[in-house]
């Protein structure tokens, strides 16, 4: 299987059917208002579950302190998202968290949208789909179990209750094995203001300037805004490296689509692109995922395996 | 290009300090005074009950802990190995009061906004003259009653101050929070063109792409560096543009010069980038509001 170059407007994103297990209450039940469109990315690669939504995060929506085996990326539209106590990114900043960095409780205190971005981080730990989710969501409750206040809680039959993170818990009951977490490579989220950086002209771009938000890991995943000009092209190219492009504000077209705000690129490397216009200009938030070319994924998912043979024994 | 090893440098008694705690310093490279790409680089102990305030620079910082450990509070503790980077703007601490002896490899330098480094000298003369109208208590300088101007203020703002004759204007964080990197849950991948030697890229910071790097050299390996900024040798010996290194040699690298280190036996050597000089005077389209002139 190999990956194309795909384009995405909002409304061809597509709505999440599996509920989330976060969230006050039985189910998430006291913290309504959830709202979560994914952009069907398909990387080209099995193993690569990448996950790119415009979640719209309602009121009062709770998670516990926790942490992941996959690395995300969350770029607020509108409004403020809790990361924690007293803290609060406002719209326009971003947070990464590492695999393996702790995160939270977070307590949402009024409506949120958000850009958010998780994949396999160099641990290359497997990321579960929906549908698998769903599977092992329904598994776990069948055994007796739910899933309250971001935790998934059973009593066993000796009568001792096991309260486990929820993700934990769906991810082990896919996996059959234990979930392991890579050691942390940072040890708090990096919180990125952009403001804070400077618009650098693209020397090979006219019309592009660029914000060089950060690279990070071993394999140097980067994040940046773009902006271009009104009038502005982008050039066909070959990218080295896979790119994920969103539109924050404005427009764009690539080959008679028009891409808008919240629509998105994803392009693999070593394809060649046509051209991006924009008319009116626009403004990109760009994710750089050097660990997805193909030949660098293969040997890390090896390395992967022989990780999780060597726990096994 | 500047060369020092810190066995041939003498450890000094800090009297500029204006935090609380005994701190004591091996200054081992220095930048050009004036210049917005000025930066101080050295290795410093703090020792039992070092205490300094929450604040921020109108500097960036590296800091890499060597031995003990420094506690920034919410912002976690620096152990053995870590790497801490703090951009220009950015609040960190409070540190401490410490436990025991912490030893950490510093760099201090001019970041994107243009406002550079301050040099030892003028802090040591800014000192001596705010000596004379208040006291420097717990990080923070209390200007006497009698002596017009803000009672209480952090006690780097009150020597930068002193030193340019203006109001310290803080440049807009990056990041909300020091990045502190764990070097140990990287892993080792092979380092382009360079055989036998392997890198860990810790990250790249800022719009002026800071790097930040581990590179281990095998045996024989030889390793040529580039990058603007210091490469302090962790471990191992071998040769260094006609000078023998070894732990804790380091090497200052301008835009635009190289150097190479030759291994005779497995060495690990840290690279603390700064951003070209160029790129901090680019123009860039719409340049944040950086001093007061």
């Amino acid at each position: 299987m190999s990956a194309k170059i795909q384009t995405f407007r909002l409304d061809e994103a597509i709505g999440r059917k599996v509920t989330s297990t976060r969230g006050h209450g039985v189910d998430g039940a006291k913290s309504p208002g959830l709202k979560v469109v994914q952009y069907p990315i398909d990387v080209g690669i099995a193993e690569i579950n990448l996950r790119f939504g415009y979640d719209q995060i309602g009121d009062g929506f709770y998670t516990p302190r926790h942490h992941h085996n996959f690395d995300q990326f969350r770029y607020v539209v509108s409004g403020a998202m809790n990361l924690g106590k007293n803290f609060d990114l406002p719209e326009g900043e971003l947070v990464y968290v590492p695999e393996g960095t702790y995160y939270g409780p977070l307590n949402q205190k009024g409506p949120v949208s958000l850009l958010v971005i998780q994949f396999p981080g160099p641990n290359a730990a497997y990321r579960i789909s929906d549908a698998e989710k769903q599977v092992a969501m329904d598994a776990l409750r069948a055994a007796g179990g739910y899933f309250e206040d971001g935790i998934y809680k059973i009593k066993q039959p000796d009568g001792h209750s096991i309260n486990k993170d929820s993700y934990e818990a769906v991810w082990e009951q896919h996996n059959g094995r234990p979930i392991t977490y890579a050691s942390p490579r940072y040890e708090t989220p990096i919180i990125i203001r952009p403001q804070g950086f400077r618009w650098m002209p693209d020397p090979a771009r006219p019309g592009v300037e660029i914000k060089n938000l950060g690279a990070f890991t071993e394999y140097g995943t980067s994040v940046a805004l773009w902006r271009l000009a009104p009038g502005a092209v982008i050039p066909s190219e070959v990218l080295e490296a896979p790119q994920l492009r969103c539109v924050l504000r404005g427009s764009t077209t690539y080959a008679g689509k028009e891409i808008g705000e919240k629509g998105c690129y994803y392009i693999p490397e070593g394809l060649r692109t046509n051209p991006i216009e924009s008319r009116q200009g626009a403004e990109f938030l760009v994710y750089t995922l050097p660990m997805y070319v193909r030949a660098t994924w293969e040997a890390a998912w090896e390395q992967s395996k022989t990780r999780h043979q060597a726990v096994a024994a | 290009m500047k060369i020092a090893h810190a066995d041939e440098i003498s450890i000094l008694n800090d009297n500029t300090s204006v935090r609380t705690g005994k701190v004591d310093k091996q200054f081992l490279l220095k930048g050009e005074p004036g210049s917005p790409g000025n930066f101080k680089f050295g290795l410093f102990g703090q020792h039992d009950g070092f205490y300094s305030p929450r604040h921020r620079h109108n500097f960036c910082q590296f800091r890499v802990q060597l031995t003990g450990i420094c506690d920034y509070g919410a912002n976690g503790k620096m152990t053995p190995g870590t790497v801490a980077f703090i951009a220009e703007g950015s609040y960190y601490g409070p540190q401490g009061p410490d436990v025991g002896d912490s030893y950490t490899a510093t760099l201090q330098f001019g970041g994107p906004s243009g406002q550079g480094y301050v040099t030892m000298e003028q802090k040591a003369a800014a000192k001596a003259e705010l000596d004379k109208i208040g006291v420097f208590e717990k990080g923070v300088f209390r200007r006497n009653a009698d002596v017009p101007g803000k009672r209480n203020m952090d006690g780097f703002e009150a020597l930068w101050e002193q030193a340019n004759s203006r109001e310290l204007v803080y440049p807009e964080a990056a990041y909300a929070m020091p990045v502190l990197v764990h070097p140990q849950n990287f892993q080792w991948k092979p380092a382009p063109a360079a055989a036998g030697v392997e890198q860990k890229i810790l990250g790249t910071f800022m719009d002026c792409r800071v790097p930040c790097a581990i590179y281990r050299l095998g045996p024989g390996a030889t390793f040529p560096a580039k990058a603007r900024g210091i490469y302090l040798v962790l471990s191992g010996d071998g040769e260094l543009q006609g000078e023998a290194y070894r732990k804790y040699s380091a090497l200052y690298l301008d835009s635009n010069e190289t150097a190479q280190f030759k291994a005779q036996q497995v060495s690990e050597i840290l690279l603390l980038g700064m951003p070209n000089v160029s790129d901090i005077q680019a123009q860039a389209s719409d340049a944040r509001v950086l001093e007061h002139s």
